[in-house]
């Protein structure tokens, strides 16, 4: 609260003490970004916004789905916000779709050379951009705490076989083998991860972005259930609905060897002066798998129409793609650059090896941002269903691809 | 103009009112069913009109089956536990004992908590790395079991200890005022004639306590049907969906799944089993009177 009044306060000096640049507008921003480092980040932008002469009218608002609700409202009502966060893909074209979103092509020349093709697709709607991306996170990340890898003498697994083989050795020790809060959203990078495991990328595509018929009942399926079927016994009675930060917990205390998580696990290390990369090793799982499932936090761009705003706008896109905020925004989120030309100097191990498979281009967009939502919707009710349920992986195989195709 | 008034006084009350319950509760019941009837997806749109295919599709979902049921068996168990101890309190408290009004308050403060609230206290008590189970084990009781929340078969008696804990006051106090307002010569008669007080109480005071049931057996039936928060805040539907309940099932397709349709489809189901509880009420009470 200190720091905003201070920021206020230097820029009411500012304003007062030199003459005000010709098209100086107010961009009201929504967005969900409320936790320490989050709001660290966050004034990096913020900062760096208001260089240009313009005022940022922050408008934060708690949790995710509470924001995008607001911003929703907004718009309906006729009155909107000039950004706020919003997804990429799928979400965003079902808005611009409703004529609700301006283009910021004027600015946006060369994005598509600075940004990953995954992105720059998802970003644009008819061929302009639509919002601008301001980091990534990745979701199928394995976290091993190093002391307890040690005291068993194992090293971080390959492949989810290498995985479940240590499982016994990790119990013989003591250690609990996989962190896992059993809430459907936290349950889904696992199964991610395995449907890699099996079949791929291709496959990962078949099954969450075309919820295609025969993948879901094909031999591959199979063998992820059966995987996952195994998962049930690498975790303790505690896990089910249990919160992911209670759950990283364990990981950083070295009660758990494993757990699956997204990278903005990394702020829970940093609190616990844990060094990620070194005291928690890292890896995007399965290795080899060349694909990084990942999310983007991007500022979407309204259809403002008064000239003011609209300059505002363009400014805030500017801002957004700038690489010294990218970087240092990055630093202080635990993301990553959606940038491909920032230089890895200061970023974290782990984050080092995002960037370059987000240069090799193995992003892989989070299915959430590409599918239908029902669709996804009733794989993931299936999926959290199995594994909570004492089915076999032939049941679970069929309950879920007749979940999936009751959504058709 | 006066007289006109005079006679029709109650009607021009009454009327705003009842232009407000034709237009937000019978008309938007009305634009649910229609939108029931459409593919909407995260906006309401009238051009896609798909007839029942939302229901089929909602009777086609696992997940809805599980939610279905789950209201039917947290309602049935809520219903028998509440009813029978929330009786069996209030008969306690009727004995004229001494500090009544402190045991009828202990029995009465969990009213005044929100679900949100018991739903967390609850999910931490039986959380079986936090709460009562780790208690026990410290105790020396190394074999205790509380595993309720993370087991997806017992996770119903979870819930139902929870909304039994917080609504057993409301159903003690009004089966109190029913036990008091019975006739003291009831008692007196039965004294005289040497009869045991629990057959006062199984053949002539409970049948007495008729109507009062009926209200009771009312207002929890509709607390089950609108149970969204006690859900949200104790397992989040979870482990797996095994603890969902239709509201949550409504409230996930239309915000969380953008599904306006489904969401739709399955609100008017919601109203069906509403119905279906209090036509039969309502008949039971017209009849009476008339």
């Amino acid at each position: 609260m200190l720091n905003k009044l201070g920021v206020l306060g230097s820029v009411m000096a500012f304003a007062l003490t030199t003459t005000t640049p010709v098209f100086a507008g107010t961009a009201e921003v929504i967005h969900w970004w409320t936790t320490g480092g989050e709001a660290a980040a966050l004034k990096i932008l913020v900062e760096a916004y208001e260089k240009t002469g313009n005022t940022w009218k922050d408008n934060p608002v708690a949790g995710g789905e509470a924001a995008r609700m607001v911003a929703r409202t907004r718009i309906l009502g006729g009155d909107p916000p000039t950004s706020m966060q919003w997804q990429v893909g799928a979400p965003l074209m079902a808005l611009a779709e409703e004529g609700q979103l301006n283009d910021i092509d004027e600015v946006a020349k060369d994005w598509d050379k600075l940004l990953p093709k995954v992105i720059a697709d998802n970003a644009k709607f008819e061929g302009k951009y639509v919002t601008a991306p301001m980091s990534i996170h990745g979701h199928n990340w394995l976290w091993g705490n190093q002391a307890v890898l040690d005291d068993v003498g194992i090293a971080m697994p390959k492949t989810w076989d290498e995985l479940i083989a240590s499982a016994d050795k990790i119990r013989a020790k003591g250690y609990i083998p996989l962190a896992l809060g059993g809430q459907s959203w936290q349950e889904i990078f696992v199964f991610e991860s395995i449907l890699i495991d099996v079949g791929g990328r291709d496959f990962l595509t078949k099954v969450t972005y075309d919820l295609d018929d025969t993948a879901l009942r094909s031999p591959d399926m199979l063998k992820a259930f059966e995987t996952f079927a195994k998962v049930r016994d690498l975790v303790d009675p505690g896990s089910p609905s249990r919160d992911w930060n209670i759950t990283g917990g364990m990981l950083i205390s070295g009660k758990a060897a494993y757990m699956i998580m997204g990278d903005w696990l990394k702020g829970e290390f940093v609190a616990a002066n844990k060094v990620p990369g070194k005291d928690i090793a890292c890896e995007v799982f399965p290795a080899g798998g060349k694909t990084l499932v990942f999310g983007t936090d991007a500022f979407a761009m309204t259809a403002v129409k008064d000239p003011a705003a609209r300059e505002a706008q363009l400014a805030l896109a500017k801002t957004i793609m700038d690489p010294v905020v990218q970087k240092e925004f990055s630093l202080r989120k635990g993301s990553i650059p959606p940038r491909l030309d920032i230089d890895k100097s200061g970023f974290d191990a782990c984050a080092q090896i995002a960037m370059g498979a987000a240069a090799d281009g193995d992003l892989f967009l989070v299915p959430d941002n590409v599918t239908d939502a029902t669709g996804i919707g009733a794989l993931v009710d299936q999926m959290t269903t199995f594994l909570h349920s004492d089915m076999t992986p032939e049941e679970g195989m069929t309950a879920m691809a007749d979940a999936v195709a009751a959504t058709r | 103009m006066r007289r006109f008034l005079q006679r029709h006084v109650s009607q021009v009350a009454l009327s705003p009112s009842l232009a407000l319950i034709a237009i937000f509760l019978y008309g938007f019941i009305a634009y649910t069913a229609a939108v029931s009837t459409t593919n909407s997806k995260a906006f309401p749109r009238f051009d896609t009109f798909v007839g029942l295919e939302q229901y089929w599709r909602l009777f086609h979902t696992p997940r809805w089956h599980v939610a279905f049921t789950n209201m039917f068996l947290f309602g049935g168990l809520f219903l028998l536990v509440t009813i029978s101890l929330g009786l069996l309190i209030a008969i306690l408290i009727d004995q004229r004992i001494r500090a009544e009004s402190f045991f009828r308050s202990i029995v009465m403060y969990p009213m005044a908590m929100s679900f949100v609230v018991t739903g967390i206290i609850w999910q931490w008590l039986l959380n079986p790395t936090l709460g009562i189970e780790v208690m026990m084990h410290q105790l020396g009781f190394e074999s205790f079991r509380l595993d309720w929340l993370t087991n997806p078969d017992t996770v119903i008696w979870a819930l139902v200890v929870a909304a039994f804990w917080q609504g057993c006051g409301l159903v003690m106090a009004l089966f109190l005022a029913g036990l008091r307002g019975i006739d003291e010569d009831i008692w007196k008669a039965a004294a005289v004639d040497g009869i045991p007080a629990w057959r006062v109480y199984v053949f002539i005071v409970i049948p007495m306590l008729a109507p009062v049931f009926l209200t009771v057996v009312v207002l929890l039936s509709l607390s089950i049907v609108r149970a969204f928060d006690l859900v949200v805040a104790l397992t989040n539907g979870g482990p797996g969906v095994s603890s969902d309940l239709p509201s949550v099932f409504m409230f996930d397709m239309a915000f969380r799944r953008t599904n306006l349709g489904l969401s739709a489809a399955s609100a008017v189901v919601m109203l069906g089993t509403v119905l279906a509880i209090l036509i039969p009420y309502l008949y039971i009470e017209t009849r009476e009177r008339a």
